[in-house]
């Protein structure tokens, strides 16, 4: 749901180019936690997770520009590494059909991939101590996705900034001028309404997905 | 473009990203629109069809076009980077297999995320089948009301919860039927992939006039 739709030239190349930095660095942390012959036995799943992925991201939520992203269910049934190569591969799939930049496939790996992270951690410590799973998903699904909607909220104001200018800017007149590209303040206007209306339905599809699932196959979500 | 090698296509995809990246002059996104256009049109593409996927990109880049109202980057260029770069990408996966796309990234990528690649691009397909059937199948026996709202949420999360199980089963059966195969990692694809032609020279010639454009402006 935090997927960032920013067009490729508009965030400064040192941003983009960090942002792919950062996913190349936790894709190797992911596949060295996922032991090769593991990995390899897992293929067709981290192929069809992604697809599912692909699938709710492909669609819009009626005129809302936002759609499901699935990430926080990736990260609960395929666990946080996988969920995050998950990640990787629809950003990917997504960029290569014009939806997001190209560019920004790092920033949005890095930032939905925290869902596939957080979503994981949070659901297998609320299950312990809530009254049922589904509400334990959708609880984890509420929090996670708050968490990646202010990351993607403070990418987007950080990117305001180019470092490689910032510099030779302080050192001529003192201090920093933001580019201006986007008002941050009007972003987070217009985006705002959609992210509360997208977080309720993203998280009671999520906890309706795990309630379904739970019933017909428990051991599917670690059941 | 067609008949063009995925190398070929790539290279002119990067060069029009590039143009897109440093770029903010509206005549150069005219231009690379207009080369990406009549691309379209001589393979013989919907042209129409392919247009309106890059409506998607336009849809979500007004976000940041209304944000940027009385910024340094005026709108309309957002809208155009976002439509350039769209419709690059469009004309590159609607012209080259999948295959030979993933045949390239083999050499930077690591096997495995190459071979899910290509579990996800065959599955997507059937996925989307299989839950655009159970849609039809719901409304046709009534089981979505537009007034009846908690209803049709349960509705779809038996929907999307019935697709995830499908899912996961066709994972199942598909690591099966890998390892029966003798699947030790490593799909090949690369032996697919078409040679370099005279054919390469259309998008080289657009990918590289795009991003000189972009340059000497």
């Amino acid at each position: 749901m935090s997927h960032i739709h920013i067009p490729d030239g508009v965030i400064p190349e040192f941003w983009w180019a960090l942002g792919y930095v950062v996913t190349a660095i936790i894709l190797a942390v992911a596949f060295s936690r996922t032991k090769s012959v593991d990995a390899r036995r897992k293929v067709p799943l981290l192929g069809i997770m992604a697809a599912l992925m692909l699938v709710g991201q492909s669609v819009p939520l009626g005129f809302i520009p936002f759609h499901l992203s699935l990430a926080v269910l990736a990260g609960i049934a395929l666990g946080p590494w996988l969920g995050v190569i998950a990640v990787f591969i629809s950003n990917l799939f997504l960029a290569l059909i014009g939806h997001g930049g190209i560019t920004v496939v790092g920033l949005n790996t890095v930032v939905v991939g925290s869902e596939a992270i957080l979503g994981y951690l949070l659901f297998s410590t609320f299950k312990r101590h809530m009254p049922s799973v589904t509400v334990a998903a959708i609880a984890a699904a509420v929090l996670t996705l708050i968490v990646s909607v202010s990351l993607m909220i403070s990418v987007v104001a950080v990117s305001q900034v180019n470092p490689l200018e910032a510099v030779e800017e302080i050192r001529e007149v003192g201090g920093v001028a933001e580019l201006g590209r986007i008002s941050i303040p009007r972003f987070i206007t217009i985006i705002a309404p959609f992210a509360i209306v997208g977080i309720i339905i993203e998280s009671l599809a999520i906890g309706l997905i795990v309630r379904f699932v739970t019933g017909i196959r428990p051991e599917v979500i670690g059941e | 473009m067609h008949r063009a090698s995925a190398l070929s296509k790539v290279l002119m995809v990067a060069l029009i990203i590039s143009a897109v990246v440093i770029s903010i002059d509206i005549p150069v996104f005219l231009v690379a629109l207009t080369f990406l256009i009549v691309a379209l049109l001589i393979s013989d593409l919907p042209v129409l069809r392919v247009l309106v996927f890059a409506g998607y990109a336009l849809v979500f880049s007004l976000i940041f076009a209304i944000s940027s109202v009385g910024g340094t980057l005026s709108p309309v260029i957002i809208i155009l980077k976002a439509v350039t770069a769209a419709v690059s990408l469009l004309l590159l996966i609607t012209t080259t297999p999948y295959p030979q796309i993933f045949g390239l990234f083999q050499k930077v990528l690591p096997m495995i995320l190459i071979d899910a690649m290509l579990v996800t691009y065959r599955s997507f397909f059937i996925i989307i089948e299989q839950i655009s059937r159970l849609l039809t199948a719901i409304r046709v026996r009534g089981g979505y009301s537009p007034v009846k709202i908690a209803r049709n949420l349960n509705t779809m999360g038996r929907i999307l919860g019935h697709g995830f199980i499908h899912a996961w089963e066709l994972s199942e059966n598909m690591q099966n039927a890998m390892y029966v195969r003798g699947y030790r990692g490593g799909l090949p694809v690369s032996s697919i992939a078409r040679p370099v032609s005279r054919y390469d020279l259309l998008p080289l010639f657009i990918g590289a006039t795009v991003f000189i454009l972009a340059v000497v402006r």
